[in-house]
């Protein structure tokens, strides 16, 4: 585990000030001063994220100055990477007329790549997510949260291409006639409304059945789906599955 | 990284005084034995006007400049403003051996003040430029009238975003 003490990131911390500065000013106000410590702290928890468990980094015995270069340098890969995700997913992105959706993907992410500043300020995460994925990245920050946030949406796109945009904007439109408006999940939606389809008798027997053989159901309805259609993928069924306590929550509800 | 260097990181940048305050982290900002030789050695150039600083006028500079970078909320690395202020103004008409000491003790309280009324949107030279100008000239000397009058309309020409302000400036634009 990679450990500084604090007099330690000193250096770096003024090396980085001056930076900001151009060199023409010898102070900085508090609140910059701690928005440039938490950009040297990101960039070598970034290092640490990325090498958990390798020792070779620890045995190099690393300076503070090495490991903030090393971890910026990663950040600086990540949104190269998080650009690619992006343009890759854009050239086929289908918003199904979900406003929240577009105005994140289409509208929002292009201003995130403008205005990340990856070295004074990486922690910023700039946008606000308003589109809700089915794992929240609430818990990360700056191109953490975008690069995983964009890791979700391209498994929605792959997940609804299994579908024509005529059936999911139907499912959209059961589930309520403002869909448009909703800061709702769309996969959630029409995962809920291809079961509802599909298996609404088992569904109704399995709800009597109490919770815990509900959601052994629904598991197991996606797992034959993400193998029949999605080559059986471990990943996008693990994300698939987040799904089922809000459709859980919602028929308790009804 | 530890728990324990990440609560005392976390303390520090959340400005709790748990474990580290702002006082310790400005603490470790300061170079204080630096700063000093360096105000002492301004006297080979300051004394040509009549001014020379004692090691201990030196100190209570230094002193100073703690209590108002606590005050004004901002950290300074390096070696400071102080010897730039020396070098500035140690050629003013309204500075003598006698009321240096305080006049720059002031003079260093209004650059920091307005260095944070003018969001940082100015750099050191530039502001340090404006002051003596202005001491010199419109102020003559009073350091009320360049805090309350000059800088106060300098700060806001800033804030509002005039060109003149990026390195360049016009003549009577702010009195």
């Amino acid at each position: 585990m990679i450990s500084f003490e604090i007099e330690e990131l000193m250096p770096v911390f003024t090396k980085l000030t001056t930076k900001y500065t151009s060199n023409e000013s010898s102070s900085v106000s508090y609140e910059k001063a701690k928005q440039l410590m938490e950009a040297i702290l990101f960039c070598i928890q970034e290092l640490e994220r990325n090498n958990p468990v390798d020792d070779a980094v620890m045995d190099k015995n690393l300076s503070p100055e090495d490991c903030y270069q090393m971890g910026y340098q990663l950040v600086v890969k990540k949104v190269q990477s998080a650009m690619k995700r992006y343009h890759a997913i854009s050239s086929q992105f289908k918003w199904y007329r979900n406003l929240a959706l577009h105005d994140t993907i289409l509208k929002g992410m292009p201003k995130f790549f403008q205005y990340y500043d990856p070295l004074f300020a990486p922690q910023d995460q700039i946008l606000t997510l308003d589109y809700p994925t089915l794992v929240p990245v609430q818990e990360l920050k700056g191109i953490d949260a975008i690069y995983q946030y964009l890791i979700y949406i391209e498994m929605e796109q792959q997940f609804l291409s299994n579908f024509s945009e005529e059936y999911v904007e139907n499912a959209l439109e059961s589930y309520h006639p403002e869909h448009e408006e909703l800061f709702v999940n769309i996969p959630s939606v029409v995962l809920q409304h291809l079961i509802y389809e599909q298996f609404q008798e088992e569904l109704e027997e399995k709800i009597k059945e109490g919770r815990e053989t509900l959601e052994v159901f629904l598991s197991g309805i996606i797992r034959v789906f993400v193998r029949e259609k999605l080559q059986d993928d471990k990943l996008m069924y693990g994300y698939l599955k987040n799904s089922i306590k809000d459709f859980i929550f919602e028929i308790s509800e009804s | 990284m530890t728990n324990g260097i990440k609560r005392q990181i976390y303390y520090l940048i959340r400005n709790e005084a748990a474990v580290m305050n702002e006082n310790e982290f400005w603490g470790l900002c300061e170079q204080n034995q630096t700063a000093l030789e360096k105000m002492i050695s301004c006297n080979d150039y300051t004394q040509k006007f009549g001014i020379r600083i004692s090691r201990e006028d030196a100190e209570l500079l230094l002193e100073e400049r703690k209590h108002t970078l606590k005050e004004q909320e901002r950290i300074e690395f390096g070696e400071g403003i102080l010897p730039k202020l020396l070098f500035t103004f140690c050629d003013s008409p309204y500075l003598y051996q006698d009321n240096y000491v305080d006049m720059i003790a002031r003079l260093q309280e209004i650059f920091y003040l307005y260095k944070n009324e003018s969001l940082d949107d100015v750099s050191d030279d530039e502001l340090l430029t404006y002051m003596k100008e202005q001491f010199d000239g419109e102020c003559q000397g009073s350091l009320e009238y360049l805090e309350e009058t000059s800088l106060e309309a300098f700060a806001r020409n800033i804030r509002k975003g005039t060109v003149y302000f990026m390195g360049r400036r016009h003549k009577g634009d702010f009195i």
